[in-house]
């Protein structure tokens, strides 16, 4: 086929000057970001459930001859008809419609061999665009061990393109897919379907206009026009050109017009495709085996997908999560604690006491310390997440969870938004980007930050350490209290999404169509990049917003300086920050905090774990020169002015459930404002939780004192 | 080390820390509320009908 003029079969090869881009595109779940990863030695995400990449990733390959060659991981879909924001982004970057993005020369795409004739659908779009395509054929051993052989050298005779048997996770098929890459004279697709003969005109004429006024080549154009006819093709994300007004023109009268004579050219078109895909998939699949009953991961999934137990499985999961916390992490934090305070002294006895001197032990180590004293826990944590999304699990308890979801009006597929939450709302709001219905996915959005956060694993833990020091409590009562409080904010945000849904937000309750993966081992690798990438992030913010908030901080419990003679307790009540906290007080003495508590819950606005190293100022402050007493000693021992203990159980609890409910996250409400173009939604967001933690804590305290605790 | 110049050289690292904090906290991002790890031009959002 002669290819028209501007068309090249070899668009950036390796004898042009400029930098080959590649787009790597496949369905969910199929190995995209694996690939990804092993192609351009970055560190992308990956997991093992569908939704993992909501956004476009960009890096660099070489060639065979050390060339290099761009590669950019789109999100997964399952079709070029988007139908949430994530596919959008792929749809875009594909049809040339993102302004930000020039479009790919040529296309690497990932099908996964278990499911062949099913990811064959995206295959046969893309093939529309008349781009260089390389075809990878991903989990070839999965296909093997149930029996399925693809005949890669028939699949590459039929569609004419390189073929690659691939199993990106053993990084096996890598040197041919480099090979492949490297090719200067990439084929074209031999790509032959028949478009119904009564809908040609009407691809011929949005074609046409496509060319004429939206400057689309022809071979984009025509995949484009199929894809406006089908009608699915009305999501639109920012960054994306708009159609000219006369290619709106001509579509609007076609559908119109179909409309009037009640034909389904949609789904007409859609069949003949799959006709066609029927064709090559028959030719291309051969069982070799036979099926000899449910596979192992039937098996698993008997138990765990199972009304009753999978949620006995599920508590269990969860317990055992965080018993490792408590138990696991207890030695390294001992350790990280004693460090910090042999830090705190050297720094004493080697200089004159002075301001500098209190700046860097209350202010840098008290702070700081006080905040990555937390690691080990936080790297357990990270380490269970990172377990079971790779092995598979989390998809189960997506499913687990849609009975208890959709009764609150929750979309299933806010399930992994949700569950990434749990690490950080901002992954977690991201990721609703999965999520097609605009309601649903604001709703989740609204209740994401309820979903207690790894930020909030440090005030959790140092109120648990305050509300039951030593050693003789059970560990089991400590995990009870923190699976109280994750149960908490679970309910919370299940009970708020509820209430969206029948009154802001009303809608139809929501389908869930999720895949469930099979089953694999975890990849130690993956799971110990994505633990050690968390903690770099939170040493990271320890060392710089956090140093820096705790060095400000101390200034403002330091200054302006109390006359001479006058004890600790006075100067701080007299500084920057005991004024704000006094000012603070009538408001959160109902719920039995001080103006002390107070500094923290202001300086903790800008991320919860702040609230940690604010204690730590604040109540080193009070530590005597000679002194470094630990933070949680410190903090058992304040008293109200009329020698009240002022961390008594009850108020540490309380302080625990201001923490669920409180929208304590300057990150947070700029992600939701981004992705709610707008400041509504956020400041509904801090109104709504921050006066349900104060409403709930009011009710927590004063019940709770009336009762004599 | 001298009392006073302890005092001096403390002011000057809250100022540069309360600086730094300013300075990052109004720095037009290359993308904006993105969070660690990831670059994500906003999707489109169309507040739903009542």
């Amino acid at each position: 086929m002669a290819l028209p003029s501007h068309i090249s079969a070899n668009p950036a090869g390796p004898s042009s000057s400029r930098t080959p881009v590649y787009a790597l595109v496949g369905n969910p779940n199929c190995g995209k970001s694996t690939l990804f990863n092993a192609l351009t030695g970055l560190k992308q995400k990956v997991g093992n459930y569908p939704g993992v990449t909501v956004e476009k990733k960009v890096g660099t390959a070489y060639s065979q001859h050390g060339q290099p060659i761009t590669v950019i991981d789109l999100p997964g879909a399952y079709s070029l008809a988007a139908r949430s924001p994530d596919e959008a982004v792929t749809r875009d970057v594909l049809l040339g419609r993102r302004a930000d993005t020039a479009q790919p020369d040529r296309i690497l795409c990932i099908i996964d061999a278990t499911n062949l004739e099913r990811n064959l659908y995206l295959v046969h779009q893309i093939l529309d665009l008349g781009r260089p395509v390389i075809l990878v054929v991903n989990m070839m051993d999965l296909a093997a061990a149930s029996g399925v052989t693809v005949r890669i050298n028939r699949l590459e005779q039929e569609l004419g393109i390189p073929v690659i048997a691939c199993e990106a996770v053993n990084g096996k098929g890598l040197i041919e897919l480099k090979v492949a890459m490297s090719r200067p004279d990439l084929p074209l697709a031999r790509h032959a379907w028949d478009i119904p003969a009564a809908i040609a005109p009407a691809v011929a004429e949005l074609q046409a206009s496509l060319v004429a006024n939206d400057r689309k080549a022809p071979f984009i154009a025509r995949a484009e026009a199929l894809l406006l006819l089908t009608d699915q093709d009305s999501v639109r994300v920012s960054g994306s050109t708009p159609l000219h007004a006369r290619t709106e023109e001509i579509l609007r009268a076609w559908q119109k017009r179909w409309e009037g004579e009640g034909t389904d050219w949609a789904g007409t078109l859609v069949n003949s495709r799959y006709d066609a895909i029927g064709r090559i998939a028959a030719d291309t699949i051969l069982q070799t085996g036979t099926s000899a009953g449910p596979t192992i991961s039937d098996k698993i999934d008997s138990v765990v997908t199972h009304p009753v137990w999978g949620w006995a499985t599920l508590g269990a999961v969860m317990t055992l999560l965080f018993l490792s916390i408590f138990t696991l992490a207890e030695y390294p934090m001992n350790l990280i604690d004693a460090q910090m305070a042999a830090l705190g002294d050297w720094v004493k006895n080697a200089m004159a006491p002075g301001d500098l001197r209190d700046l860097i032990t209350s202010g840098a180590i008290g702070g700081v310390g006080g905040g990555i004293i937390f690691l080990p826990q936080i790297l357990i944590l990270f380490f269970f997440i990172g377990l079971l999304e790779s092995t598979g699990y989390m998809a189960r308890a997506a499913f687990i969870m849609d009975r208890l979801m959709s009764r609150v009006g929750l979309n299933g597929k806010s399930f992994i938004p949700l569950l990434s939450s749990y690490a950080c709302a901002i992954p977690g709001i991201m990721a609703t980007r999965t999520i097609e219905d605009q309601k649903d996915r604001l709703v989740t959005i609204l209740v994401a930050p309820l979903m207690s956060c790894s930020a909030r694993l440090p005030v959790y833990l140092l109120m648990i350490a305050a509300l039951v020091p030593g050693d003789r409590v059970p560990v089991a009562t400590k995990v009870g209290i923190m699976v109280l409080m994750y149960a908490l904010g679970t309910l919370g945000a299940f009970g708020f999404a509820w209430l969206f849904k029948r009154t802001l937000l009303k809608g139809a309750p929501p389908l869930m169509i999720m895949e469930l993966p099979p089953y694999r081992l975890p990849r130690v690798k993956d799971v110990a990049l994505h633990m050690l990438e968390r903690a770099w992030i939170f040493l990271r913010r320890a060392g710089t917003v956090i140093l820096g908030i705790s060095i400000v901080l101390w200034f403002l419990s330091a200054y302006p300086k109390a006359t001479e003679g006058a004890t600790e307790q006075q100067q701080l009540a007299q500084s920057f920050a005991g004024r704000a906290g006094h000012a603070l007080e009538p408001v959160i003495k109902p719920l039995g905090f001080d103006w002390q508590i107070g500094i923290g819950l202001i300086t903790s606005f800008a991320a919860r774990e702040v609230f940690v190293s604010t204690m730590g100022v604040v109540f080193n402050a009070e530590a005597k020169d000679d002194d470094t007493t630990p933070l949680r000693q410190a903090m058992a021992a304040a008293k109200w002015p009329d020698g009240r203990p002022l961390f008594t159980p009850l108020v540490c609890i309380t302080l625990m459930v201001f923490y669920v409910f409180a929208m304590q996250c300057i990150s947070t409400i700029a992600v939701v404002k981004r992705e709610t173009n707008g400041w509504k939604w956020p400041l509904f967001q801090i109104a709504y939780m921050t006066g349900t933690a104060w409403l709930v804590c009011f009710i927590v305290f004063q019940t709770g004192t009336a009762l004599g605790f | 080390m001298s009392a006073e110049l302890q005092t001096l050289l403390a002011l000057a690292v809250v100022a540069l820390a309360a600086v730094w904090l300013v300075r990052r906290a109004f720095a037009k991002k290359k993308h904006p509320g993105c969070g660690s790890g990831c670059a994500c031009p906003a999707p489109k959002f169309t507040p739903p009908s009542r």
